[in-house]
């Protein structure tokens, strides 16, 4: 009788066990299925190839002093430019497996001006990777390890902004230059 | 009873544990010894904010046949004790090189029209953020504490050559900024 009780008891808690590890596991699902979504969303711009120039008309600027006659100067009215400021991204030294990726992102508070990133290799020159331009609030996520090979790299990543004015002429921008370690692990 | 509760705690416990995994990381992983090393499957994220004038516009004056202007620096950001933060101006038209003592910087405007250079010097005493309350070993002139949250500025100056010739000149220029170890007293 006490076996059949117990037999019983320990039944019951099977059926408990059972019913708990269901739930749970439709727990594990959902989060699993949340952290894919989460994964896919955010403002990121996918690239994993180089990006050609702006294709259109570009002015140097960031630094400029008019020293002609009056008459021309006072052609310029307002400088839309004035005080206003560029914020940039800075990341640290840093090591990424193959598949790691490294962030590149334009601020939101950088609102109307446009970034364009352009990745040195500093020991050599040679551009490993450059974007498109990017809007404010947006980011392009490289994958060093699609272009690098395994090992260690000093980098200058050149941020380099613009600014579109009423005539559509792209206003280069004082430039960010970020350098970064950054190791590649097989 | 006893051992399916038991049995379902455990259960609970295996299934939390399996969530946390899935999660995915999108910040940087750090290292127990505070080296900043991302330890990869990660998305490398910034983790200070420089900020510059989008443009700097110089005032000529007839009296002294010369230009000047100023501009600020800021940066924010949260620094491990080890860690500062290097923000310097490093190009305007070509690398700038260093003035006779090391105390301000040569570099060059292009008159728009004529081609013309104009020489000029920069001059940023602060170029280094270091984490606040620490004191540094070098020079203390050339640093400024970090805030987390708010922009701390430093201010540079430039004066231009007299120029030869009235034309509008422009050049962009570029600030290389990252981390660097600080040597601070213990």
């Amino acid at each position: 009788m006490k076996q059949k009780q117990n037999r019983r008891k320990a039944g019951k808690g099977k059926g408990w066990a059972v019913a708990v590890a269901v739930v749970l596991a439709l727990f594990a699902g959902l989060a699993v299925f949340v952290a894919v979504l989460h994964g896919q969303k955010g403002d990121s711009l996918k690239q994993s190839g180089s990006a050609s120039q702006t294709g259109a008309l570009v002015q140097t600027g960031g630094m400029s002093v008019d020293v002609r006659a009056e008459e021309i100067q006072e052609t310029d009215g307002s400088n839309p430019l004035e005080g206003r400021n560029i914020c940039f991204s800075g990341i640290e030294n840093t090591s990424v497996k193959s598949g790691g990726v490294v962030r590149l992102e334009n601020r939101a508070e950088n609102l109307d001006f446009l970034m364009k990133f352009k990745i040195f290799n500093a020991e050599t020159g040679e551009i490993v990777f450059e974007t498109e331009l990017i809007p404010s609030g947006q980011s392009v996520d490289w994958i060093p390890g699609e272009v690098l090979e395994p090992g260690k790299y000093h980098l200058d990543f050149l941020q380099q902004p613009f600014f579109v004015d009423s005539e559509g002429i792209y206003v280069a921008l004082t430039e960010g230059c970020n350098r970064v370690v950054l190791t590649v692990k097989e | 009873m006893r051992q399916g509760f038991k049995r379902s705690l455990g259960m609970i416990a295996m299934a939390v544990l399996l969530m946390v995994q899935t999660v995915p990381v999108s910040a940087e992983e750090y290292s127990t010894e505070g080296t900043a090393d991302c330890e990869v499957s990660c998305r490398v994220a910034s983790t200070y904010t420089v900020s510059i004038p989008a443009a700097v516009s110089l005032a000529y004056s007839t009296e002294t046949g010369t230009a000047s202007g100023t501009y600020k620096v800021g940066v924010k950001g949260e620094l491990l004790l080890d860690q500062m933060v290097v923000v310097k101006p490093v190009k305007l038209t070509g690398d700038l090189a260093a003035g006779i003592y090391g105390d301000f910087l040569w570099g060059t405007l292009v008159g728009e029209d004529t081609g013309k250079s104009l020489s000029v010097t920069v001059n940023q005493k602060i170029t280094q953020w270091v984490p606040a309350g620490t004191e540094p070993y070098f020079g203390a002139e050339s640093c400024v504490d970090i805030a987390a949250d708010d922009f701390v500025y430093a201010e540079g100056t430039i004066t231009t050559g007299e120029p030869e010739i009235s034309d509008y000149y422009t050049g962009t220029l570029v600030f290389a900024f990252g981390l660097e170890e600080y040597d601070r007293r213990q």
